[in-house]
């Protein structure tokens, strides 16, 4: 059977075992996935999400032999995606803090993710990472994984490491924002 | 807003496609960085070398695997062909390294592996490395290895019995790497002379 054709479950195994064509098809296949997923948890940042992305696959690397065959391959990698998306998040807060100061004195030479949409006249897509930069980091989580990615309350729970019940509770506190918001759209 | 609105919102540009370049990047950097750290490659029930691997014990292949080692490290060292950097891990370096300084086009300084997590240390994307001989240097601290492939003429910093090393290295005209630092000195005649004394050093300039 060729690569393309196995199962996630089967080429991480193979990965896990050395096998170098195994863990190119496993990235091939995942690797647009991983970068939508972190395109929207950074509001649209295209050079966040593929640094997210690009540390999302060197730690695939370095960990997929310890990949242990009890769940679902995509639940696992989606771990790993929350995980450095959070980390992202946190040195971003931190690198903001300190680069405050130095931002009020500086002119903005390259056009913000923001402007660029705003060019290419995608409000669509504007208004999608506005939506999803004024959640909690913790209803973004959830509404990332669950409306973008169709993920369900099930699995999107196991991939945040919380109950089910949350996720649920997470996504309706979102969604009552976002008719707040959007309440006329 | 309805729901199903919210979710069709959200879910339309779900296969969002990356930018190519920053694709292959990382697409090399993750192969790469796999073929550094992978597990021997064993064999599993994929394998189509599965039947012929596991014809003997694993302990008759492992008694058998030691003696041939042994054997072959007895014969390099009498002859005097065995030191640091042996063919193939020499090669290796070399292959690692050539990826990489392609893959950063010139802008690569240094690659420093320390217990199988590798660091890819960058020029800025506007000053143009120097690009002097490639060099291989081996710190032994504590029993652990960290690996630094850099070229001479580059200021390296690596972190050793929990403090920060920093040195520019250099090799002579007689082909000898010298790391220079504030707080080490090497030169592969006299030794080391360093704040961790402790540390073993062992360098080799790489013929590429």
């Amino acid at each position: 059977m060729a690569l393309d054709d196995e199962d996630d479950e089967t080429l991480a195994h193979r990965a896990a075992a050395g096998d170098d064509g195994a863990f190119d098809a496993l990235a091939n296949r995942h690797i647009d996935r991983v970068y939508a997923i972190a395109l929207k948890w950074c509001s649209g940042n295209k050079a966040d999400a593929e640094d997210i992305t690009q540390e999302v696959f060197l730690k695939l690397a370095r960990n997929i032999h310890h990949y242990k065959p009890a769940g679902r391959f995509t639940t696992w990698l989606y771990q790993v995606v929350v995980n450095e998306a959070r980390d992202s998040h946190r040195r971003e807060k931190s690198r903001r803090t300190r680069e405050t100061a130095y931002e009020k004195e500086t002119p903005k030479n390259a056009p913000s993710t923001e402007e660029l949409l705003e060019k290419q006249a995608d409000k669509r897509m504007l208004a999608l990472y506005d939506m999803l930069k004024r959640l909690s980091p913790e209803q973004r989580e959830a509404v990332v994984l669950v409306f973008c990615h169709g993920m369900s309350h099930r699995d999107a729970a196991k991939v945040l490491g919380c109950a089910e019940k949350t996720v649920t509770w997470r996504l309706f506190e979102a969604k009552k924002k976002l008719r707040e918001w959007y309440g006329n759209g | 807003m309805d729901d199903d609105k919210i979710i069709s919102l959200f879910g339309e540009d779900r296969d969002v496609k990356m930018d190519a370049a920053a694709r292959k990047r990382i697409l090399s950097l993750a192969a790469v960085e796999y073929s550094v750290v992978k597990p021997n490659r064993r064999p599993t029930e994929f394998s189509p070398h599965h039947a012929v691997v596991h014809r003997g014990s694993p302990l008759r292949v492992a008694f058998l695997t030691a003696l041939v080692i042994c054997l072959f490290l007895g014969v390099a060292w009498q002859r005097g062909h065995l030191h640091f950097g042996e063919a193939p891990r020499e090669q290796r370096e070399k292959v690692l390294l050539a990826e990489f300084n392609q893959l950063f086009e010139g802008r690569l300084q240094a690659v420093i592996s320390t217990g199988g997590q590798t660091q890819i240390v960058l020029a800025p994307a506007d000053a143009a490395a120097p690009r002097g001989q490639p060099v291989l240097i081996r710190f032994t601290d504590k029993g652990k290895d960290i690996d630094v492939m850099s070229f001479s003429g580059q200021t390296v910093q690596v972190q050793l019995d929990g403090r920060d090393l920093v040195f520019d290295t250099l090799v002579n005209g007689e082909g000898r790497v010298i790391l220079a630092g504030e707080k080490v000195f090497w030169d592969g005649s006299k030794g080391a002379v360093t704040d961790a004394p402790a540390v073993k050093i062992r360098t080799e300039v790489l013929e590429m």
